[in-house]
């Protein structure tokens, strides 16, 4: 039988540390979005990094909708619509968040890594 | 050697199939009760039309309710009691009479610190209006005198105000129900692991797991003083998540920050605590008792917690610009805080 030799013992660790590194890189790091998608009428109309910060304003069906993306956030920081849920929701930077304006019909959406986690926020 | 190489091989499959995630998320947004309002299912198999289906059944709920317990109009249950109030005694359904019940027994609880009388100072205070007003000091005395849960009568299924200008606002409870109610449905439909989200308040349901027992659903506290950051996360099964912050619906005069938690005893901003995080066996429970536990302060919020069976909470404050918190003790060890 064959010995097992010392570049044998280095291709084990490799591989070992590699999928062990994976496994906790994917499981255990934060899902921060890496990606803002702004949806008027079901329709996408702008699309861009979380990390650019840059103001974005929609025509939506009810009036103006202002965006802001700031330091890896984003808020929905004014609309021209009743009772201003989108601007109340403040400021959102996780994968899979969503800002919504019903009556300008205006989704703000973070996307990132797709991952079927299991969480929620409160307050 | 071999023997070393097996273990090897077996670590590496152990962790491949630890990151291989059985269950599919199907999650959907949408506004209720002036809020934002999310439903995810997690489910192995289920198609998208019948998630798109369940999702719908829950929403239909949600809105159900709404159009019963707004007072935002006067055409639903509680805006009619609220138009009669000292005039008419008004015949109500018996999911509102209970909810009425309900919500007395957290008056009695805390001695009057959760109280849904408190409508007519939370409407002059109108924390929804673009421009918000500080009531004045001789109408805040006026408004108290309408204040009082005991002057709401209940007998079966009719309910009296007993004086014109009294309100019901069940701000403090309804979402809370709701999202139970929302559960409810989908359980009925087969749903065995789903996450209810109305406004920050969460419903856990997971089949066969229990609160703190289990650890299946990360729930993430938002930071008071940090938009977009998080103060801590905790590891939860099937249990209702509320927390109420003087950071949510707020406006800042003068370097006061004046927020939508009434002390019903004062008819200003509960001041002691800026948030409250309660974990419950449902999600009413947690949202009347995070109202509850703010207005009765540090010290006497953490006592009610500690007297209340299956529930926990956390306590966040501030002094000098600096946050200190205290956990329940069965939150001990379980709170993971976040770095600032």
């Amino acid at each position: 039988m064959k010995m097992i030799t010392l570049g044998d013992k280095i291709l084990i660790v490799v591989v070992f540390l590699c999928t062990v590194g994976s496994f906790f890189a994917k499981n255990l790091l934060a899902s921060q979005g890496s990606l803002v998608i702004i949806e008027l009428k079901e329709m996408p109309v702008y699309k861009g990094k979380l990390t650019e910060d840059r103001k974005v304003t929609i025509k939506g069906a009810y009036g103006d909708v202002r965006v802001q993306i700031r330091g890896g956030n984003v808020a929905v920081v004014h609309a021209d619509c009743p009772n201003k849920v989108c601007v109340r929701t403040g400021w959102r930077s996780l994968s899979g968040e969503t800002i919504i304006c019903v009556p300008n019909q205006v989704i703000v959406r973070i996307l990132g890594e797709e991952r079927n986690e299991v969480r929620g926020i409160t307050g | 050697m071999n023997r070393c190489i097996g273990i090897t091989l077996s670590l590496i499959l152990f962790f491949s199939s630890c990151s291989r995630n059985q269950l599919h998320r199907y999650s959907r947004e949408s506004t209720a009760m002036e809020t934002y309002v999310s439903v995810t299912i997690y489910d192995a198999d289920v198609s998208q039309e019948r998630a798109d289906a369940l999702v719908d059944s829950a929403f239909s709920e949600i809105h159900r309710i709404e159009n019963v317990m707004t007072d935002y109009a006067d055409t639903s249950e509680v805006g009619l009691i609220n138009v009669n109030a000292g005039k008419d005694t008004m015949e109500i359904s018996q999911e509102l009479a209970e909810l009425l019940r309900k919500s007395f027994s957290f008056s009695e609880q805390s001695n009057g610190a959760f109280d849904v009388s408190v409508g007519p100072i939370v409407k002059a205070w109108d924390f929804l209006s673009s421009e918000p007003k500080i009531p004045s000091k001789s109408k805040m005395r006026m408004l108290r005198q309408l204040v009082g849960y005991k002057n709401i009568v209940v007998e079966g299924n009719k309910v009296f105000l007993n004086a014109k200008g009294m309100r019901i606002d069940l701000g403090g409870i309804a979402k809370g129900y709701a999202v139970d109610k929302a559960i409810e449905i989908l359980k009925r439909n087969g749903v065995k692991n789903t996450i209810v989200d109305l406004g920050g308040n969460l419903g856990v349901w997971w089949d066969g797991t229990h609160s703190l027992d289990s650890a299946v659903a990360e729930i993430l506290v938002r930071h008071p003083r940090k938009e977009g950051k998080f103060f801590g996360s905790l590891n939860v099964g099937t249990c209702g998540v509320s927390t109420s912050g003087d950071y949510q619906r707020c406006f800042i005069k003068d370097g006061v920050r004046y927020h939508h938690i009434i002390d019903p005893a004062t008819g200003y901003p509960a001041k002691d605590v800026v948030s409250v995080t309660i974990i419950a066996d449902d999600a009413m429970t947690a949202d009347a008792l995070s109202t509850l536990v703010f207005v009765l302060g540090r010290e006497k919020g953490m006592e009610f917690i500690k007297k209340s069976k299956g529930v926990e909470g956390l306590i966040v404050w501030e002094e000098e610009d600096k946050l200190s918190y205290e956990l329940s003790p069965g939150l001990q060890g379980k709170f993971k805080r976040s770095d600032d």
